[in-house]
């Protein structure tokens, strides 16, 4: 390298053209003059040509945001109601009736046990009494009827809410569906292009292994033919020499 | 009709979900091929690539729009690329290529490419990157952005926070270091293909 040879900063503006047409006239003037500068970016065009060859593997990328109501954003997954504890679930429409029965009964029983008792320190129960448990008891079964028809639209209101959800599960699976499909065709066109890369090995491999078996079976062949050539020749020798000698006599 | 990044980062600004969306189409390709350059782990690239998006999203309102939206995502990925790194200082990533699937590269053949062109790509694929994973971390990350990301001295310089006569001196000694490498590990090119100043 000359003393007078161009810098590092000069040639790398050279290489990735990032230099002035002035600078670029300077370069090119010393590289036609200068083998070690020519040398020097023949180096650095060929390690970016080297470069150019390397490609990150293909990946199924996909992200999306996605909105939510209350936090604002989520990483793809939607929000999913919180669970709530078994006993704060809404009881099914046949155990509440089964309840507001059993607690009539028990209302009605209480009310029958009443009659005639005596209270403590009191007078016996009148017939006056009587009559008003049984309009009490006509208001309880009304007001129960009342608290299990809000019960009923209560778990009515609730089912639609989990049909919705459901519906948006149904949604939320169809797409994972076709995710998992998607999943499943990549993978086959991964496993058809890696059998056509190993089944083109697999042919090469075995052209190289025909050539070699052959130029064997060649040499093989070449050894046999010499030897036979050799033993007839013996033999006409002999021949030769037993008819000489016969001759002789 | 096709949206500008500064219109889509606008209107994802204004709380539209699905321009940002947009956005991530458009970039998480170059995202992913630079995370994957850089710390060489497939699975840890696609999260890194994640991570740069949300965290993108999460720091809209404090993007004001100074540099470029890519230039913006850019930093962001290599911080966490960085941060990776830090973390798994321990395991060095020149191992890391070694076990390499070649047939996972088959997937990015061309239509009319050969078997045998892929085979080949393949193998001198698998040699850059492990020529690259063996250079320290400044050196490849420069010659990454320069090489795959198109990026001019400056830009880099801004990326990487250092003068720009910083970048070209790793750009310098990456690709002084690349040639060698090369060269040894493939001996049919020779020392003489690839140059080498007297």
């Amino acid at each position: 390298m000359k003393a007078d040879c161009i810098d590092v900063d000069a040639l790398l503006g050279y290489v990735y053209d990032e230099c002035g047409p002035a600078e670029r006239l300077r370069v090119t003037r010393h590289l036609q003059s200068c083998f070690a500068c020519a040398n020097e970016v023949a180096g650095l065009r060929g390690a970016r040509h080297e470069l150019a060859g390397w490609t990150p593997p293909e990946v199924a990328l996909g992200f999306r945001i996605a909105q939510t109501s209350t936090s604002g954003v989520s990483n793809g997954a939607e929000r999913v109601p919180a669970p709530v504890a078994w006993w704060r679930q809404p009881l099914p429409a046949w155990a509440q009736a089964v309840a507001a029965t059993a607690l009539f009964g028990l209302g009605m029983a209480a009310g029958g046990r009443g009659q005639g008792a005596e209270v403590p320190g009191g007078t016996p129960t009148s017939p006056k009494a009587t009559a008003v448990s049984a309009t009490d008891l006509t208001r309880l079964e009304e007001r129960l009827g009342q608290e299990i028809a809000k019960i009923r639209a209560a778990t009515s209101a609730s089912t639609a809410s989990t049909a919705s959800v459901r519906a948006s599960n149904e949604g939320r699976d169809a797409e994972l569906l076709r995710q998992v499909t998607q999943l499943i065709r990549d993978s086959e066109n991964r496993q058809q292009e890696s059998f056509s890369v190993r089944a083109a090995q697999l042919v090469r491999d075995a052209e190289i292994q025909r050539r070699v078996d052959m130029a064997q079976m060649q040499q093989t062949l070449t050894q046999v033919q010499g030897t036979t050539g050799e033993e007839v020749r013996r033999q006409r020798e002999m021949l030769n020499y037993l008819v000489n000698v016969s001759q002789r006599r | 009709m096709t949206w500008t990044d500064e219109e889509l980062v606008a209107r994802s600004r204004s709380g539209d979900v699905e321009s940002f969306n947009q956005l991530i189409t458009r970039w998480e390709r170059p995202i992913y091929a630079l995370a994957y350059r850089v710390i060489g782990q497939e699975e840890d690239a696609r999260d890194v690539c994640q991570e740069t998006f949300l965290r993108a999203f999460r720091g809209l309102a404090g993007f004001k729009g100074q540099a470029k939206f890519s230039s913006w995502l850019y930093r962001i990925a290599l911080n966490l690329c960085r941060d990776w790194i830090r973390r798994r200082r321990r395991t060095p990533i020149s191992a890391l290529p070694e076990d390499v699937e070649l047939e996972d590269l088959a997937s990015n053949a061309g239509p009319s490419e050969s078997v045998e062109d892929l085979v080949a790509r393949r193998e001198l694929s698998g040699v850059v990157e492990m020529a690259m994973a063996r250079l320290p971390e400044e050196q490849r990350t420069a010659i990454i952005l320069k090489e795959y990301h198109g990026m001019t001295f400056q830009e880099i310089a801004d990326l990487q926070g250092c003068p720009l006569s910083t970048v070209k001196t790793r750009l310098y000694q990456g690709l002084s270091v690349l040639r060698r490498d090369l060269a040894e590990s493939r001996p049919g090119i020779g020392p003489g293909a690839l140059g080498g100043r007297a």
